[in-house]
């Protein structure tokens, strides 16, 4: 039975609240104001209150190329991990077996390593001396360039948001009842029937979660980029490091942050409105 | 020709067997109950013939033809869940229609007779709500309308009132045995409340290890047990063991006349606690014994004794009728007689 929580009970929240204030909403008020400065020619920071900072970002195409790359990158990656981890995540839920526990624990392995190890195992696989070139210069195909290029960042993205993508599915897969399907079984409905009419609408939500959430991740991924792209892939993430730590234009990676940051929720808001919609 | 034959059908799991050489005989339109214990195998029985679980060996006929090795969605059996699995992101006429329109239906004749089904089993203003803005009772109705739209050769029935409240259970066994009785629905019910299955049933088949141990008409698995196992199973009896002698069963302090009673050895004596009476000083009946009242429950229409007698304790329920149990105190001496044709008795 739910019982009324007392009028106290906020102060519960006060602990989460406080670490949120200090390490999340006071830099966010820092970075606001960061972006309101402007570079002087000689790339020494003025401070001021003007926006001639995001003028400056707003009147450059590259700025637009690279958000459109950016989004078109992080949807696209988001996609395949989806189409990677649904049927795992399935498999998974379903599985009787006593190894079940044992195989969720090695689909979300990868999180236990770490970004940067991850790439290099990459490199290994991916090079142009690596496993995959070896194999198609054996038969004769040739060496494909599959790092230092959008490939590479594509297929090391992917790789990275994979094992978040079937954590959140595999929660959001309460739903599913087996006995939904044999009912729909009795009913006529042969395997890709019962899958297409009855499992996948029913994981849809499960679906839409876990791709927003690899959608934001590798929004804001920067590891990957970085080290998989090969200095030739150019998205918001790698920008927003090059100009706070290359050439040190503060205002500019601020601004950038805070446009990066607007962007991804005008995204959300735009998504949760849709399946607001939808769902009435 | 039976409709729906099952013949010498075992499933076993991991080597445990769930139903054992099970042949059963369902006629076209008839209603037939599995009744059992739960782990008796009925469920598996259902689930066989619904074609969601595989028999080890054995057959299933429908109509004389071979479906055991069909799957579910080539059989067209009509099934109520016990759960009822109901869609939940679809509406209770998207339920209804799906097995239609799986089965290839168009458009028109699926809106129509899933109207019809809703109407049928009395929910035609609530066709446009999902499952979860229904009650039980609802859903339940729900699910067998989805059941019957797509005219099933056969309704398989799976504790279908089980989820239900008592009152609603009772009245929706009258309901749903008069649609499966218009539409003639040959059917197969399974469950473990013998109130149930004697109610709705045209026979009666009683589990038990996954055999059945009685296959009859309700009145024969009540009044005419075939097996101790069943005489306890269905009803509450007072039980008592004996050996024959002198033409009746000698038990402790009393002796006891039967019909067509053998002419010697152990017996088990069964007695349906509403065909025996207490009975006041004067009077008399063929089969009498003396007891001590231990306890008093007043039900409503019965009041139901516990009595201690020197060959154990048994139950009596007397009608409430005339009151006379309130002058029924625990500790009081009695005397319960009841007549030689109600006594069943088994060699033990």
């Amino acid at each position: 039975m739910v019982r009324r929580v007392k009028r106290t009970g906020w102060l519960l929240c006060m602990p989460g609240f406080v670490v949120l204030a200090v390490a999340f909403v006071w830099p966010m008020i820092i970075l606001a104001r960061m972006s309101l400065n402007e570079t002087a020619d000689t790339g020494a920071m003025v401070e001021t209150f003007s926006l001639a900072t995001y003028r400056k970002l707003a009147e450059d195409s590259f700025t637009w190329q690279m958000t459109a790359d950016s989004l078109l990158l992080s949807a696209t990656c988001a996609t395949f991990a989806l189409l990677l981890a649904y049927p795992m995540a399935l498999l998974l839920f379903r599985s009787t077996s006593r190894f079940r526990h044992l195989l969720a624990i090695v689909a979300v392995a990868p999180l236990l390593v770490s970004g940067t190890a991850r790439v290099i195992g990459w490199l290994a696989i991916l090079g142009d001396r690596g496993m995959i070139n070896n194999i198609l210069r054996f038969v004769g195909l040739g060496v494909q360039p599959l790092i230092n290029n959008w490939t590479g960042v594509r297929i090391g993205l992917t790789e990275s948001v994979m094992p978040y993508a079937m954590l959140a599915l595999l929660g959001g897969f309460g739903r599913l009842d087996r006995l939904l399907e044999e009912a729909a079984a009795t009913l006529g409905a042969g395997p890709m029937r019962r899958f297409w009419r009855v499992t996948f609408p029913l994981t849809l939500p499960a679906v839409t979660a876990a791709w927003l959430l690899a959608f934001v991740l590798t929004v804001s991924a920067f590891i990957t980029p970085h080290l998989m792209g090969g200095g030739r892939v150019f998205v918001l993430a790698t920008e927003i490091f090059d100009a706070a730590s290359v050439t040190l234009d503060w205002p500019a990676a601020a601004a950038l942050s805070i446009y990066a940051l607007v962007l991804l929720m005008l995204l959300l808001g735009a998504q949760a409105t849709l399946l607001r919609k939808r769902r009435t | 020709m039976a409709h729906l034959v099952l013949n010498q059908l075992s499933r076993a799991y991991a080597g445990r067997p769930a139903v054992v050489d099970l042949s059963l005989s369902v006629e076209r339109g008839s209603l037939v109950a599995l009744l059992g214990a739960s782990g008796c195998g009925k469920t598996t029985t259902l689930r066989m013939v619904a074609g969601l679980e595989t028999p080890d060996s054995g057959s299933i006929l429908v109509d004389g033809r071979d479906v055991t090795k069909l799957p579910p969605h080539h059989r067209r059996m009509g099934v109520v869940f016990q759960s009822y699995a109901l869609f939940p992101h679809m509406s209770a006429a998207a339920n209804v229609a799906f097995g239609m329109e799986m089965h290839g239906v168009d458009r028109t004749r699926r809106a129509k007779r899933g109207a019809e089904m809703l109407a049928l089993v009395g929910l035609a203003e609530h066709s446009n709500k999902k499952p979860r803005q229904m009650s039980g009772g609802q859903q339940q109705r729900v699910a067998l309308a989805r059941a019957l739209a797509i005219e099933p050769d056969v309704l398989l029935l799976d504790e279908p009132l089980s989820a239900l409240d008592a009152k609603l259970r009772d009245e929706l066994r009258v309901e749903m045995r008069a649609i499966q009785r218009r539409v003639g629905a040959t059917t197969l019910f399974v469950t473990h409340d013998q109130a149930e299955a004697l109610a709705m049933a045209d026979l009666v088949a009683v589990m038990d290890r996954g055999q059945i141990a009685q296959l009859g008409t309700p009145v024969d698995v009540f009044e005419r047990p075939a097996s101790p196992f069943v005489a306890a199973f269905v009803g509450r009896s007072a039980r008592f063991r004996g050996k024959v002698a002198g033409g009746g069963v000698e038990i402790s302090g009393a002796s006891l006349r039967a019909d067509n009673l053998p002419a010697s050895g152990a017996i088990e004596v069964f007695v349906r606690p509403h065909r025996m009476q207490v009975l006041r000083p004067d009077e008399g009946r063929d089969n009498i014994v003396h007891g001590r009242l231990a306890a008093i429950d007043y039900t409503g229409e019965v009041a139901q004794l516990v009595i201690d007698s020197p060959s154990g304790r048994f139950p009596v329920d007397i009608a409430t009728t005339d009151g006379a149990w309130r002058e029924l105190a625990p500790g009081a001496d009695l005397r319960v007689g009841w007549q030689a044709a109600d006594t069943l008795w088994f060699a033990a």
